[in-house]
């Protein structure tokens, strides 16, 4: 018990003074998982338009495939990413294995199922009087879809914000994929993991207590936007 | 929600990926990367820390990158082209490395001992004896037994987990009936720091690397039996992928680590290396001469 | 010239909604659709608005064929019809933005209209109201955001279904004034309502719909004049008697409903309804000397007081009529049910129909 308490308080030392390990851990993170959250995002949203407005056959499957691939667990990405980029791999010349870059790609796979299934949710929980009312007004189809997505605005920004807090708490494509190779492709969640099985329990807490955080900062923008 | 307030967040957003992108690409200098698979064994000592510093104050342009995992990945990576050398300690996994023509060739650089650590009360009164075999067999013979006589097993293909069926082997009994599956015989799956911690809450006997159990010594209550001896020698050797093998692997980069490690300079900084962190040294350098038997 | 003509217009969902309905619509005209719950008059109007396309049928939109042209002609189409649901309908945002919805799809520039904007927000009383949140307004304030958010784009044909149900007083007035100063603007307008008393005030025309246009013509030939009995029945017309019809030499009808004959200006032969509107009889104690050709003596079965009115039922062998009287008149006669009374109505008061 003495141990912990003795962790955390050095934790928060560290945190307090800017450690630079810390500091260079976190951007680092915050960095990555951004990243594949924005282009995740640009890709996404609009692949979830596409699939919530056409029609075709198979649509009701692939929407339940979506879904079920919410759960993915991470280190089945990472594998499957690992392979892709490994050297003997297909984009092996890319020399994107052990890369935040890599790592990137990897969260984009990961969160796309999460950020296209919850925009198609969005898109669709758009009342039918609402695009009734758009086509009634005259507008292309290009501007009804328009007008939906920006009804759907508040909606599709939570799901945003779900695929970054899955991106940044991730661990199995981060280790896979970024080796965890000290200043270059270490990142929060990795850290805890290597540092509690050395024993050095401070900077576990300290990271710890950056990402719950995060979270909480997560939480409180999702709940902004719920209340519209 | 104040659109303001969602315009100043894309911007922190946007800033962030810009600086990192920056960051990423090294400043935008033209670096080439060095990656070296090794052992989290040797990894957590600190000692390739030391040895990444020293070398890159002379190579400016080489970013050196380590990747650590179970000797048996590290080498797997090395194979995939997916690093450019190794540094191990698995004799016979880098003797079949060089033969299947993955590796140049074996450069040992240092050495140290295995310890076996143990409970202090020495549940299978192992205590004075000075050949690991011979304590192995005592452990088989006393866990069958005493069934307070337990041993911890990495059991993740690393080198460590190697020497470690090495040497039940040399017991010879045969491990998969008298050992493995026994009940004082307990695998973890899991590296040296998690498995000398589990050994610790069951009381339980292992073999460990020096570094890693000096690393712990202060958290947990397991006490070293022996810590020399043919069997519990530790060679560490660091080998190029062969460029002719493997395409896309930076072979110059790699022989001037290799150049690095067995020059004056590093066998110096890997001979004193240790005695801050751990009060001790943790490695003897070969310099130059070949490894003792 | 007609701004809109349908054709054998059928739509069914579960049951048929609409039987092969035709619909010619005169430019400038204000047409009021009305019928009882479920006459399809909702599912009319979506497609009139091109918003469901009909199961068979032909729209033509000036002269343009909605249902066979391209997909820019049908969006140029809509542009020219504005529509007002049963139901609010707002787009997240200001007053100001839902307003400028249309002009803003239409490529115009936001600031030139802005004048116009609330100029035609004033004239629904919701002056003020621009930078409100849409969704914070209420029912009433909500619809004739609707109607200025339509009527914006100047539309030649706008469709209004039950503009005012459910509202505010208020709400109700301003849009009726805003529905009738559209007049002189030469706006075509449809709109559906369920009371018969706005319908009669509103609009120069009425139609009368179930599943099918029974019947359309001016108020007062819809409401006095029934075509058939569910026009009639719906409309509320009273004194509704079933018979066969012959025609006379002089030019009129006599109708046999088998306990009467009774006898009509207008000419319709065979199996017929009569419909004689209270006000046209008139009710005395005695026979009287009277150019009517109907006169009957029956006794009072009900009494009803209405007001300044009093409801009198009538029988007539087997048949009944209802008569309007003052209370003076009613008082002065000393009238009490099983009254003997004399009744007499004009040839033409009676309406033919089958």
């Amino acid at each position: 018990m003495n141990e912990i308490f003795n962790g955390i308080l050095q934790a928060i030392n560290l945190i307090l003074t800017l450690n630079p390990e810390v500091v260079e851990i976190t951007t680092r993170t915050l960095f990555i998982s951004l990243s594949a959250t924005f282009i995740g995002a640009i890709i996404s949203i609009p692949i979830g338009g596409l699939i919530n407005f056409k029609k075709f056959r198979g649509k009701r499957s692939l929407i339940n495939l979506i879904q079920t691939l919410y759960s993915l667990p991470t280190v089945l990405v990472g594998l499957f990413v690992f392979l892709l980029l490994s050297q003997s791999g297909i984009f092996g010349d890319l020399r994107l294995l052990f890369t935040p870059t890599g790592m990137i790609i990897g969260q984009i796979i990961l969160i796309m199922p999460i950020l296209i299934g919850f925009t198609i949710t969005a898109l669709k929980s758009v009342g039918n009087d609402i695009i009734d009312l758009s086509i009634s007004m005259g507008a292309s189809e290009f501007q009804a879809i328009y007008t939906i997505m920006r009804e759907a605005k508040y909606a599709i920004m939570a799901a945003v914000i779900l695929g970054f807090g899955r991106a940044i708490s991730e661990v199995g494509v981060a280790i896979m994929i970024g080796g965890n190779i000290r200043g270059f492709t270490r990142v929060i969640t990795t850290t805890i993991s290597l540092e509690t099985s050395k024993g050095n329990l401070e900077i576990s807490i300290a990271l710890g207590i950056i990402l719950l955080g995060i979270a909480l900062i997560i939480n409180l923008l999702l709940n902004q936007i719920q209340e519209h | 929600m104040n659109n303001k307030l969602i315009a100043a967040i894309i911007v922190i957003i946007i800033g962030l990926i810009a600086i990192g992108a920056y960051t990423v690409n090294g400043g935008f200098q033209e670096k080439q990367i060095l990656r070296v698979s090794t052992t989290t064994s040797l990894e957590d000592t600190g000692l390739l820390d030391t040895l990444e510093t020293a070398f890159e104050k002379e190579h400016s342009n080489i970013d050196v990158q380590f990747i650590s995992a179970g000797t048996g990945i590290a080498i797997k990576y090395a194979e995939k082209g997916d690093a450019d050398m190794v540094i191990v300690h698995d004799k016979k996994k880098e003797k079949e490395f060089i033969d299947q023509g993955y590796g140049t060739k074996r450069y040992p650089f240092a050495y140290n001992y295995f310890y076996i650590v143990g409970p202090k009360n020495d549940p299978a009164n192992i205590k004075g004896m000075n050949n690991a075999t011979q304590v192995f067999e005592k452990i088989i013979q006393a866990g069958q037994i005493n069934s307070s006589v337990k041993f911890a097993s990495r059991g993740d293909s690393s080198g460590t987990n190697s020497r470690e069926l090495k040497i039940w082997n040399n017991t010879g009994a045969n491990y998969n009936s008298s050992i493995n599956g026994s009940s004082w015989y307990i695998e973890t799956g899991k590296g040296m720091g998690d498995t000398l911690t589990i050994a610790n809450e069951k009381s339980a006997y292992t073999l460990s690397d020096s570094g890693t159990y000096l690393a712990f010594k202060g958290n947990i209550t397991l006490v070293p039996y022996l810590t020399t001896g043919k069997d519990l020698l530790n060679v560490y050797s660091a080998i190029a992928v062969n460029p002719d093998k493997i395409n896309g692997v930076n072979y110059n980069a790699s022989m001037e680590f290799v150049d690095f490690l067995l020059s004056t300079e590093g066998q110096q900084l890997i001979g004193n290396y240790g005695k801050e962190k751990y009060g001790q040294t943790l490695f003897t350098p070969l310099y130059g001469k070949s490894e003792p038997s | 010239m007609n701004i809109l003509e349908l054709t054998g217009i059928s739509k069914k969902y579960d049951k048929e909604t609409l039987r092969n309905l035709n619909l010619k619509i005169k430019k400038g005209a204000n047409l009021g659709l009305i019928g009882p719950t479920g006459c399809g008059k909702t599912t009319l109007l979506r497609i009139i608005d091109l918003l469901e396309n009909p199961d068979s049928g032909k729209i033509i939109f000036k002269d343009i064929n909605v249902l066979n042209c391209s997909k820019k002609d049908k969006m140029n189409v809509r542009r020219k019809i504005g529509m007002v649901f049963q139901k609010p309908v707002v787009f997240r945002g200001t007053v100001m933005e839902n307003v400028s919805y249309g002009p803003k799809i239409r490529g115009q520039d936001k600031n030139a209209i802005t004048e116009k904007i609330i100029e035609t927000l004033k004239s629904l009383g919701l002056d003020g109201y621009e930078d409100r949140n849409a969704s914070s307004l209420s029912g009433g304030e909500t619809q004739r955001m609707a109607l200025a958010r339509v009527l914006i784009n100047e539309p030649e044909l706008l469709v209004l279904d039950e503009p005012t149900a459910n509202l505010d007083p208020l709400s109700t007035e301003k849009i009726e004034s805003v529905i009738l100063g559209l007049k002189k603007k030469e706006t075509t307008i449809i709109m559906a309502t369920h009371d018969l008393i706005q319908g009669q005030r509103l609009c120069e025309e009425i139609a009368i719909l179930n599943h099918e246009i029974l019947q359309i013509g001016p108020p007062e030939d819809v409401f006095s004049k029934p075509k058939n009995r569910f026009v009639a029945d719906f409309v509320g017309v009273k004194n509704i008697l079933q018979g066969h019809a012959e025609v006379t030499s002089e030019g009129l009808s006599t109708v046999n409903t088998g306990s009467l004959t009774i006898y009509s200006s207008e000419s319709l032969k065979g199996s017929v309804h009569v419909s004689i509107r209270p006000e046209d009889i008139t009710l005395s104690l005695d026979k009287v000397k009277t150019s009517a050709l109907n006169e009957f003596k029956g006794e009072i079965s009900e009494i009803r007081k209405q007001g300044a009115l009093v409801n009198v039922k009538i029988s007539v062998s087997n048949e009944f009529f209802m008569v309007y009287m003052t209370r003076k008149s009613f008082l002065d006669m000393e009238l009490t049910i099983g009254s003997p009374v004399w009744i007499q109505f004009k040839a033409s008061a009676v309406h033919v129909f089958r």
